[in-house]
């Protein structure tokens, strides 16, 4: 008789990475079925080209590494729709192909791969187009409802920077205003987190003090605070980049103080730099406090510890 | 008396309770037990019969000193050996061989103790050879006895059996509820402890009414109380269970009584009520045949010492080649690779898989924190096992290492099924060395 021998338990769970991955790409497409509507086959196309990079990316990695390959895992293209989502409709291919490679190879795959990474990579591939290909993200495509030709235009973050805005509540809620593909449409985005709620993969812990801080220092500063909170990256930020298992805090306390930091910089860049824009660079620039946050913030152990004087 | 506290973590894996209302059976006695005489915590024992010798059923065959718990044989026979061997546990110790005459003839001269005080009390459960049933095997007379200073307040009895599959301390609760119930009263009674509780899981409905009207009939109300706990995986963890029942929690490194609590089984109270009614000490245990693979699952009454390989014999043989034998239950029992090994005291469930026996394959962390949601004692498993993988003492020792027991929570929760126990036990080993090496007093 062959017996199998190994540690207890026995018994797993039903979980999976895959699933958990796949359960976010799902909460991801009704918001990629807005981004084709509200702009276009253009958007269709380019998260596509950003999921195949990814793919392609991430296994030719795994095998220069001589590793087992992890594209089955789905993360790749959970990174991938999030960086596409990140970017206007009209954004050259090769410049979202470049920056899927960038997040996969150098801020992913160089760092051990899947659960190794310190920034959160869609972020980081976004700001790595804004920093080396600035031009590429210069205009924003309008709706296809409201201009057949998609001439680009000021986002509204940019506009009201100028100080006007022309948008109703009704259009910052389905997304019909430039902007990032899959950043516009709140309802869309709503859905799919409150989806990856129930299926117990996310929480709110950094989610919600991640808004409020946002909406609590501009209503502080005077701004319009019901604007500031719809518009622009805030919520694809909030529900997907503050919420990503490897790049954030792990104890609610730790998620906590996450959130609050993001809010803060997303508040100082909307009202003092020159960037209209600051979610990206907030969460960016919380991931590096990661470690720090989660030292302090260890859970209080059943019992307490009895520590070995060494 | 006792008001149920929540407690932290704990997973739900599937019941898999199919044999809950299979009534326990006499299994037909073997031909020959090999019992190990090193089936408590501590010191083995020594044999105290030689070869050619005649035993009852009930003889003492081996007796120790220290923190030991004595050996009785299960059958009426001849002595054929008492060598030490090997045991699949990785330890040496005396076994002592028995070939059955086939009358199962009970010692003539046992016959129940008498005790006027607690020494004498805890004198008679150690004569009954009585170890923790749970699957802990620690000898309960030692486990009675307060260290200096310490009193027990409390007396918690685990009737919670969360393991999935098992279902021998339920079936010893519904059919000897009397027994149940009355040691649990013969302890605290004789030990002084003001209080007990008998904790059930709320799975068990007719489990704790069968106690609680046992008790109400016997007016052992004053003393004993049953306590329906949610059901959860490990509700039925000492720690766990303290918690739930008296709200404390026992500190790092220390033990039950330090949060002035004794614990013991079901199992461990009937067998010492049996003990005392009856003077028949611990032989037979009932284990919970069941999985995939066997023809006649059930919950049997088994001769300690009995070989795997007999016991599946009589459970109607088997039905399907197994993949992976458990001794115990899925989270926390272990893995046998050699059926001819004898059942010990502490085990009461063999798990015979063929299709779920393979697990997934592990995968890299993602930092998703199931793990430390899902585990009881709320350790970081993650920072366990990564650090256990690096061998990184001081990572171990600011995680606590120690305090971790194994149930297998974590690795149940975990999406990447990260084999994070097997990982902590290593660690746990490195620590214990380490941790020597690094405080012993350097030499001149």
């Amino acid at each position: 008789m062959d017996l199998i021998n190994e540690a207890s338990p026995h018994l797993h769970g039903r979980q999976s990475t895959t699933f958990i991955m796949g359960c976010v790409i799902v909460s991801l497409l009704p918001t990629l079925v807005a981004a084709t509507v509200l702009y276009g086959l253009d958007s269709l196309i380019l998260v596509l080209t950003c999921v195949v990079t990814a793919i392609v990316a991430e296994q030719a990695c795994c095998m220069l590494m001589c590793r087992p390959t992890t594209v089955g895992d789905l993360s790749c293209i959970v990174t991938a729709m999030l960086l596409a989502f990140t970017l206007p409709a009209t954004c050259s291919l090769a410049v979202a192909a470049l920056g899927t490679a960038f997040a996969i190879v150098v801020v992913k795959m160089a760092f051990g791969g899947i659960g190794n990474n310190f920034a959160n990579p869609a972020v980081a591939g976004r700001i790595f187009i804004m920093v080396a290909l600035p031009s590429a993200l210069s205009s924003y495509p309008d709706t296809v409802g409201k201009a057949v030709d998609a001439v680009s235009s000021a986002t509204p973050l940019a506009m009201a920077a100028s100080g006007s805005m022309p948008y109703s509540l009704v259009d910052l809620m389905v997304g019909n205003y430039a902007g990032a593909l899959g950043e516009t449409c709140l309802v869309t985005l709503l859905v799919g987190y409150i989806f990856l709620l129930v299926m117990k993969i996310v929480d709110g812990w950094a989610t919600v003090p991640f808004i409020l801080t946002v909406g609590a220092i501009m209503g502080l500063a005077g701004q319009d605070v019901v604007f500031h909170l719809l518009a622009g990256g805030l919520a694809l930020g909030a529900f997907y980049m503050v919420t990503d298992y490897t790049t954030t805090p792990m104890t609610p306390a730790g998620k906590i103080i996450f959130g609050i930091g993001c809010g803060l910089v997303t508040a100082l860049v909307r009202l003092f730099a020159p960037a209209p824009e600051g979610v990206a660079f907030s969460i960016l620039f919380m991931n590096m406090f990661v470690p720090l946050i989660d030292r302090y913030t260890r859970n209080q152990l059943v019992g307490g510890a009895k520590h070995a004087v060494i | 008396m006792f008001t149920l506290h929540e407690t932290r973590g704990g997973v739900h894996p599937p019941q898999l309770k199919d044999m809950r209302d299979y009534a326990c059976k006499l299994i037909d006695a073997p031909k020959q037990v090999r019992i190990p005489l090193n089936m408590h915590i501590g010191g083995p024992c020594k044999p105290v019969v030689a070869p050619g010798d005649h035993v009852f059923v009930g003889t003492l065959i081996g007796d120790g000193e220290g923190l030991y718990a004595p050996v009785h044989a299960s059958i009426s026979g001849t002595v054929v050996s008492t060598d030490v061997e090997d045991l699949p546990t990785g330890a040496a110790a005396p076994v002592v061989v028995i070939d059955s005459d086939g009358k199962m003839q009970p010692d003539p001269e046992l016959k129940p103790p008498t005790y006027a005080n607690k020494d004498e009390f805890i004198d008679a459960v150690r004569a009954s050879g009585t170890v923790g049933l749970g699957g802990a095997a620690f000898p309960t007379w030692f486990k009675m006895r307060a260290p200096e200073g310490k009193r027990f307040e409390f007396l918690v009895v685990n009737g919670m059996e969360c393991e999935p599959y098992i279902t021998s301390d339920f079936r010893q609760m519904m059919e000897h509820p009397d027994r149940v119930a009355g040691g649990v009263h013969r302890i605290a009674q004789a030990l002084e402890i003001p209080a007990a509780v008998i904790g059930v899981e709320d799975n068990k409905p007719e489990a704790i009414e069968r106690l609680r009207a046992t008790i109400a009939e016997n007016g052992w109300d004053d003393l004993v109380e049953v306590m329906a706990i949610p059901t959860k995986y490990p509700a039925g963890g000492e720690k766990v269970l303290i918690h739930a029942a008296t709200g404390r929690d026992v500190p790092a490194g220390g033990l039950p009584v330090d949060a002035g609590c004794l614990v013991i089984n079901v199992t461990t109270a009937a067998r010492v009520e049996y003990f005392c009614q009856t003077g028949r000490p611990l032989v037979f245990k009932v284990m919970t045949i069941a999985g995939d693979c066997v023809r006649n699952p059930g919950n049997y009454l088994v001769p300690i010492g009995m070989s795997v390989r007999d016991i599946i014999e009589a459970a109607g043989g088997l039905a399907k080649e197994p993949r992976k034998i458990i001794m115990g239950g899925p989270m926390m029992g272990r893995t046998l690779t050699d059926i001819d090994c004898p059942v010990i005291k502490a085990n009461n469930a063999i798990l015979l898989l063929h299709d779920n026996a393979e697990l997934a394959d592990e995968s890299p962390c993602i930092r998703c924190g199931r793990c430390m949601r899902a585990c009881p004692l709320a350790l970081m498993p993650f920072a366990l096992d990564a650090a256990s993988r690096r061998q990184d003492v001081i990572a171990l020792d600011e995680h606590a290492v120690m305090n971790c027991m194994e149930c297998g929570s974590c690795v149940y929760a975990c999406p990447a099924h990260r084999r994070i126990v097997a990982s902590i036990r290593t660690g746990k080993a490195f620590y214990r060395t380490e941790t020597a090496r690094l405080t012993q007093p350097k030499e001149a």
